[in-house]
């Protein structure tokens, strides 16, 4: 197992931009396959920065970045982003939505809608497919946003947030749904949220950044058991990792001089 | 989008309007010859004013003269003497004195003869008005288009004093104030006043201090060119217009009508009436007029008041403003 | 409540109608004033079915001037905004000639206009497309602009070429923009062409437009069918307003906000 290539590697990673303050001090990371990696901390901690290096929107400053083995941007064909907002173009429908990567990639029609069809079936959302966005709760959207991304089958997932606007049943539904999901269609995910208790339901190590500049705090290993039932959050085990988790965001919250 | 651009979508509508009005087939007589094309601009909505042309149009005179004459509608800024001198048109009527100031500025056009030996320019007056001759303006308030000619002539050469109030072109304020006096066309406004029940009285600018001709002219190109073309132009022109204004006008008139829906026999025939009641077109044969006469002692008389009023900025010579050529010989 | 205020959107502007035309009635009958000066409603409504044939005609070619200024102005409109939108080194160099352009009064330019595009429709269609021109050109340039970053990165992410970019996502997400430059465009259009009778317009055809009979009625004093003139100006600027109202309609009702959710 040892001798399995990293899916993302940072090495001694920088990122500043132009000649303004550092927003990633130096970084060290190594997500191995299947790994689920939430990051979590203070606003300004960089934590958003790490998703769009990885997927390539924006260049590291110093240090070495790979993904699959290549740079970012290569290895955009293996990886998909979702965003803080379900990022659903209002014209289409949200069968049309989930087509779009196949339809940039030039894919024929049949196959398109296939597999679109398929991947709302997933997300348990196949009699919508004729919605347009704005008919749709803020979970569908967030489904069909999910459903979008995994059109393509991606070695990676990138999430920003993706369920921070959502009320708590939504979000934990959603939560369920997304493992429920990569059961199905496995995917090594990076997650970025503000929520202890997400983070440590959904992932198998978390990293505790700080801000100013952004770093890596601590790193936490949760080692419940896939696949995870809702009933987990009831467990004392589950409720010890909440609060190691908060007692680190409460360190590195609190300034150091006060 | 640029100047440049914008330049070459206008000279693309201008290629489109003109490939659209001009390049037709050769249209053929009734003797099986081919007919020459030739484009006439006229300087407003068609009006008994160029019922002449019409008249050679409908009676065929055109035709027998070997010419295929289209009339090309003008109206509001028709820029008769551009579009002569661009050449979207081979020959315009106008006002002589416009062409004597187009010359001058280096348009290329030239008077080929006159359509009217006195411009029917005049000044329009309730009856009841004492208005009777041009000197009785004095210290009134005329409603008159700014830049015309006759107003530096009447102010400089007799000395007269008035004021001025832009043309709008609004005839119910004349009509609603019978001091108002206004600039008018003889053949045009006082009827549609009269149609109103208001007595009224038009004077004629034009008097022996000031005579104007109305003209027809050519790009000197296509006169270069095509001399024998303009020479038959003018001759059935003049023929048609005599035949106008001395013969039945239905022809003429039926033509006007179909362009224009709004042109009601009556009015028609007042307009005809004053082009001969003022002798407009056929002349005063007394002082020894005649239609389509040009003389170069009256040209010469007109060049030299343009340029004492300061109409004209540098002087012109008859011969660059006028060839006498193609005026007809004394029937 | 909602049926209560639909009865009041028809209701009050019927009474305020009424009171107006009352007090047209009342103003005519105080002054004493003519009916040349001051037609009543009901004199004008009369010229207007006296002069129905003519009026018609004449809406005819102003709707045909129109329409050809619109479409050329929706079409160039579209072009320009495509390079001004997608090329900032374009933009730069082509936006300060454009607002020269659209700073100078058409009327200033009617001249050049009858000079190089000729008298007539030529004439009248440049003066239209002029008019319309530049809303088109400003709105879709500003939604070409506004394009959500998020949705530009997502087809970053999906490898999207600049094509796709722009067909598939900045001109469909700019297309209320443009919807409202063609309104704005819609209601200057009918207005621009009768303009352009009135300056450049020569009646060809037989039949000249609206532009050209307030001419005619204003020369022969039938100052009542110049009202109906106005009058039938008026409803062809409603015919095309309606128009491009629905096609607005026919493209967003679906999925813009600006309509009302139809499951709500």
């Amino acid at each position: 197992m040892e001798s399995v290539p990293p899916i993302v590697k940072f090495t001694s990673l920088q990122k500043r931009y132009g000649v303004g303050p550092v927003v990633l001090a130096t970084i060290d990371l190594t997500v191995a396959p299947n790994d689920f990696i939430s990051f979590i901390g203070p606003s300004g901690c960089g934590k958003s920065t790490i998703l769009k290096l990885v997927s390539g929107l924006s260049p590291g400053s110093t240090g070495e970045l790979t993904v699959m083995g290549v740079k970012p941007r290569e290895a955009r064909d293996r990886q998909a982003f979702i965003f803080q907002d379900a990022t659903l173009l209002p014209w289409l429908t949200a069968q049309l939505n989930v087509e779009i990567p196949l339809r940039l990639r030039g894919r024929p029609v049949a196959e398109r809608q296939t597999t679109a069809r398929k991947m709302l079936e997933l997300v348990g959302l196949a009699k919508v497919a004729d919605y347009y966005p704005r008919q749709l709760s803020g979970g569908m959207k967030m489904r069909v946003s999910i459903a979008r991304a995994l059109t393509l089958a991606p070695h990676l997932l990138l999430l920003d947030e993706p369920f921070g606007a959502l009320d708590e049943m939504t979000r934990n539904r959603l939560n369920e749904e997304l493992l429920a999901v990569r059961a199905v269609s496995p995917f090594t995910a990076l997650f970025v949220t503000h929520s202890v208790s997400e983070a440590v339901f959904l992932s198998n190590r978390i990293v505790v950044m700080a801000a100013n500049p952004g770093r890596f705090h601590a790193e936490v290993a949760i080692d419940f058991p896939y696949p995870r039932r809702p009933d987990l959050r009831g467990q004392p085990d589950f409720q010890a990792k909440v609060n190691e988790v908060t007692r680190l965001l409460h360190e590195v919250e609190i300034p150091p001089s006060s | 989008m640029s100047s440049y651009l914008l330049r070459l979508f206008f000279a693309g509508l201008a290629l489109i309007a003109t490939s659209g009005c001009g390049q037709k087939t050769p249209a053929v007589s009734a003797s099986g010859a081919t007919l020459v094309k030739v484009r006439f601009q006229t300087d407003w909505f068609p009006q008994p004013e160029h019922g002449g042309y019409y008249q050679a149009l409908a009676k065929g005179y055109y035709a027998a003269e070997g010419l295929d004459v289209e009339i090309l509608p003008g109206g509001p800024n028709a820029q008769v003497m551009s579009s002569v001198a661009v050449g979207r048109a081979d020959l315009g009527m106008t006002n002589g004195d416009d062409v004597i100031v187009a010359v001058a500025r280096g348009v290329p056009i030239k008077m080929v003869a006159a359509e009217m030996q006195r411009d029917a320019q005049g000044i329009l007056f309730h009856a009841e008005h004492p208005i009777r001759s041009l000197q009785d303006l004095q210290g009134k308030t005329i409603m008159a288009g700014a830049g015309s000619a006759w107003i530096e002539v009447v102010r400089q050469k007799l000395g007269v004093k008035f004021n001025l109030i832009p043309l709008v072109g609004d005839l119910a304020r004349f009509v609603n104030n019978p001091e108002f006096v206004q600039q008018c066309f003889v053949t045009n406004e006082p009827y549609f006043v009269g149609q109103r029940g208001v007595p009224v009285g038009a004077l004629l600018i034009a008097n022996d201090t000031y005579e104007p001709y109305r003209v027809m002219f050519a790009g000197q190109a296509f006169l270069t060119q095509h001399p024998e073309v303009v020479a038959k132009f003018v001759r059935a022109s003049l023929r048609g217009w005599i035949d106008y204004l001395t013969g039945d006008p239905a022809p003429a008139n039926k033509l006007l009508a179909a362009k224009r829906s709004d042109l009601t026999p009556e009015f028609m025939a007042y307009s005809i009436k004053a082009m001969n009641d003022y002798q407009l077109v056929l002349g005063n044969a007394a002082k020894g007029e005649r239609a389509g006469l040009l003389t170069a002692a009256r040209l010469t008389k007109q060049i030299a008041l343009l340029q004492e009023i300061g109409v004209l900025d540098k002087p012109v010579a008859v011969n660059e403003v006028a060839t006498f050529e193609f005026i007809p010989a004394q029937p | 409540m909602k049926k209560h205020f639909s009865v009041l959107t028809w209701l009050l502007p019927a009474v305020s109608g009424l009171i107006f035309i009352g007090l047209w009635y009342g103003v005519r009958v105080v002054s004493g004033l003519q009916s040349w000066i001051l037609p009543t409603p009901v004199e004008i409504m009369a010229a207007a079915v006296h002069e129905h044939t003519r009026l018609l005609a004449a809406a005819g070619h102003t709707a045909l001037g129109a329409l050809g200024g619109f479409l050329l102005a929706a079409i160039l409109g579209f072009f320009t905004s495509l390079l001004l939108g997608l090329s900032k080194s374009l933009r730069a160099s082509l936006y300060p000639w454009l607002l020269m352009l659209q700073m100078t009064p058409v009327i200033v330019l009617t001249p050049i206009i009858m000079l190089w595009a000729g008298p007539g429709m030529p004439g009248i269609i440049t003066i239209t497309w002029l008019i319309s021109y530049f809303p088109i050109v400003a709105n879709l340039t500003q939604g070409l602009l506004s394009t959500d970053m998020n949705h530009v990165a997502l087809f970053r992410m999906c490898n999207a070429n600049r094509w796709q970019e722009v067909l598939l996502l900045r001109v469909p997400a700019a297309l209320p923009y443009y919807l409202a430059g063609l309104r704005i465009a819609a209601t200057l259009a009918p207005i621009g062409a009768i303009f352009g009778e009135y300056m450049v317009g020569n009646a060809s055809g037989g039949t000249g437009g609206l532009g050209f009979l307030v001419y005619s009625y204003n020369t022969q004093i039938k100052i009542p069918a110049l009202f109906a003139t106005a009058l039938t100006s008026c409803l062809l600027g409603f015919v095309f307003v309606a128009a491009v109202a629905w096609l607005n309609w026919a493209l967003l009702h679906k999925w813009h906000d600006s309509y009302e959710r139809a499951d709500h």
